[in-house]
């Protein structure tokens, strides 16, 4: 490294710091960096300072968003009616791609896992029961991860909700993914695929 | 590089190059195992369920420089109802971590992996959550050699048969006659009832998976629990994060 001038090495230092990152690949990048059009870098530095600058959470369901609201939240064509609970705002983004929903959102920044600590209140948990007592939707969708951490964070709001109003509370389905080979499936998911059948339409 | 298998609880994990992830597993033949799983976060991954916290699995790995790596696993045991029980996860995860913190990679304890094991089972199960926690607690801190002596004053060595309190920053339990008002007042101490005594050697012989025979106050359970807790602070200098999740869920709402 130390052959390296010193920009050099800050620059790989500084793309070492970005998660899944080690040294080799932070070198590769500087690398490319370095071959690439001044154009092209400089396209890259304004896209990162400006989503810094610029994005920041939504008011109203913790959404990245430009501005007070994300484009969601300040959709007046999405039903409001239901709302879709997720842990992270990249969850809204794989859910959108599906096309199936026309909803809200609530993202709740994690999920509670009891090793790292991260309760009810470290969770955007209050936020979500003021929303449902404002909105009063007639549907809210727990999309959490099929984890120990998402299945617990799920079963916690269905548990501070149960018996409000009219609101009915649904769970995304689990079981085996399209294309999958049942064969190769591990046997808990095997499990929640039989659990979670239902009768051909 | 060897590969092994070894029967393991997941303990913790965290992410690792998007979809893989660094899980430390506690396992009855290695103790500590900090190994990679990749491809976990795609759909359809083989070793996903045996990842997830607490899950007790057959492991295949294979030995790495720095860390091992996961190829195939089994799971024997999902335990599912924790997920149902945020509180019974709660102590669950406090097991687990204690194990996690208070271990060293390579150093086998199968005594302490069966305690876990049949305290995750008992906890899945629906006992009450408490019991649980603060019998497989004292029993995972006699595995490790680090129980407090409740037997012995700490200041002047006597024998004890009527332990006034135990003293987490002496790490141990005076006598009637060392005792002063100053030690009862303390945040750090735990009165030391015969029945506690009583409870603690019954708790060093008596197997995990009997422990729904035991008739004992949940007063004194809560005792047991508070005193271990100030042993795990104290003597191993450890804040356990669960702690502060189990703390989460008794503030009200």
């Amino acid at each position: 490294m130390a052959s390296l001038p010193e920009p050099v090495r800050r620059l790989i230092e500084e793309i070492e710091r970005l998660p899944g990152i080690g040294p080799k690949s932070a070198q590769r990048l500087a690398l490319h960096l370095l071959q690439s059009d001044e154009a092209e870098v400089e396209a890259l530095a304004r896209a990162l300072v400006e989503a810094k600058r610029r994005v920041g959470r939504c008011r109203d369901c913790f959404n990245w968003a430009v501005g007070e609201l994300c484009e969601i939240c300040a959709d007046s064509t999405r039903e409001r009616d239901v709302v879709c609970v997720v842990e992270q705002p990249i969850d809204v983004a794989a859910l959108e791609r599906s096309g199936e929903y026309r909803g809200l959102y609530h993202v709740l920044e994690g999920a509670l896992n009891p090793v790292l600590g991260v309760g009810p209140e470290n969770l955007r948990i209050a936020a979500l029961l003021a929303r449902i007592e404002e909105l009063k939707p007639r549907e809210m969708i727990l999309a959490t991860s099929p984890t120990v951490e998402g299945d617990a964070t799920a079963e916690y709001i269905r548990s501070e909700l149960a018996g409000v109003g009219e609101l009915r509370i649904t769970r995304i389905a689990l079981g085996l993914p399209v294309g999958a080979d049942l064969d190769y499936a591990d046997q808990v998911t095997v499990a929640r695929a039989l659990r979670g059948r239902r009768p051909m339409e | 590089m060897r590969s092994y298998r070894a029967e393991g609880v997941a303990l913790l994990a965290h992410e690792y190059r998007g979809t893989g992830r660094v899980v430390n597993f506690f396992t009855r033949e290695r103790g500590k195992v900090e190994a990679v799983a990749q491809g976990i976060g795609k759909p359809g991954s083989s070793l996903a369920a045996a990842v997830e916290l607490f899950t007790h699995s057959q492991l295949f790995l294979v030995e790495g420089r720095i860390l091992d790596r996961l190829t195939q696993a089994r799971v024997l045991e999902a335990f599912e109802s924790l997920r149902l029980h945020v509180r019974r996860l709660g102590h669950a995860g406090f097991l687990c971590e204690l194990l996690a913190c208070a271990t060293e990679p390579g150093q086998p304890i199968p005594t302490a992996f069966d305690d876990l094991v049949i305290a995750l089972r008992l906890l899945d199960a629906d006992h009450e959550p408490v019991t649980v926690a603060a019998a497989a607690t004292w029993r995972i801190l006699g595995d490790l050699g680090v129980a407090p002596d409740l037997d012995r004053c700490v200041r002047c060595g006597a024998a004890l048969e009527a332990t006034r309190v135990f003293l987490a920053p002496e790490a141990g339990s005076v006598c009637g006659s060392c005792f002063t008002d100053e030690d009862g007042e303390t945040d750090a101490s735990v009165p030391v009832s015969a029945q506690l005594r009583a409870l603690t050697g019954t708790l060093g012989r008596f197997p995990m998976s009997r422990l729904s025979r035991l008739n004992v106050d949940t007063a004194l359970w809560n005792d047991l629990l508070r005193l271990e807790r100030l042993q795990i602070r104290y003597y191993l200098g450890l804040e356990l994060q669960s702690d502060s999740f189990l703390r989460q869920l008794c503030r009200p709402g």
